[in-house]
């Protein structure tokens, strides 16, 4: 499991839910967000997935109270 | 001593403290494994949260607030072991994380769309409750290694350097760990949310 393809490569989605993961747990690389920015304009599945990363993060900042108050 | 002015209030107030031990020890055990060290940890939570309830603004839910609380206990007592040990279902497996989720994608590795789920979640304000619940019952539903280093992570805060330190994971496996769990819990989440609907 890896996100590092070469810069400039195309990732596919099943590299852009590592980068979603890769996300979590620390800043991504600038190579890492324009790959994920190009594929995310062109992959209407990707942009929905996204989203739905994105609400399920938040959910769990609110179940474990990561959010500030 | 419960800083409320009589009696009634003090037990009232001891039962809505009350009402999310379950969760709290749920969470507890699956950090500090021995059931004793978790019931004193969520008891020293709630003890505490009743002598600062003036201190609790409302701005946060209470789960939320004595989620906090109990964070810094459990994180205190893991720093002051060396490791935890691992428990059985702790392997990543021997793939590298991608075999499981095979079934999501095409040959060409872009979400499948015979399987692909697009619900988003529409809900309001006003489901905030049922989301989270959601989202815990999808969290039961990880095996409980997996589920004890996600929350060392996304609970706990801890940095993966730290995880890797306090449990016997590699940080490969680790990597794939989360991953997987993060997979796994939205496939479920988003399932959820198309039931509200």
């Amino acid at each position: 499991m890896t996100s590092d393809t070469a810069p400039g490569n195309a990732i596919t989605c099943r590299e852009t839910t590592y980068i979603v993961s890769e996300s979590r747990d620390g800043p991504l690389t600038d190579a890492q967000r324009e790959r994920m920015t190009t594929h995310l304009e062109t992959c209407a599945a990707c942009r929905i997935a996204s989203t739905q990363f994105a609400q399920l993060f938040d959910q769990l900042d609110t179940l474990l109270a990561r959010k500030p108050d | 001593m419960l800083s409320t002015s009589n009696s009634a209030n003090a037990d009232a107030l001891w039962q809505t403290l009350a009402a999310e031990r379950p969760f709290l020890l749920r969470l507890a055990r699956l950090q500090l494994g021995s059931q004793a060290d978790a019931e004193d940890a969520v008891q020293e939570t709630l003890l505490g949260a009743a002598k600062g309830w003036h201190g609790f603004e409302g701005r946060s839910m209470l789960r939320s607030w004595l989620t906090g609380i109990l964070r810094n206990k459990i994180i205190d007592a893991i720093r002051g072991r060396r490791f935890t040990a691992a428990l059985p279902d702790q392997a990543a497996g021997d793939d590298d994380g991608r075999a499981e989720f095979d079934a999501l994608f095409t040959a060409d590795d872009a979400w499948h769309p015979a399987v692909f789920i697009d619900t988003v979640c529409g809900a309001t304000k006003a489901a905030e409750r049922q989301l989270l619940d959601i989202v815990e019952l999808c969290m039961d539903r990880l095996p409980r290694e997996s589920s004890r280093l996600f929350l060392m992570r996304e609970y706990l805060g801890m940095e993966l350097a730290e995880i890797e330190e306090h449990s016997t994971v590699s940080a490969g496996n680790l990597r794939v760990i989360l991953y997987r769990a993060r997979m796994r819990l939205r496939e479920c989440a988003v399932r959820g949310w198309g039931e509200l609907e």
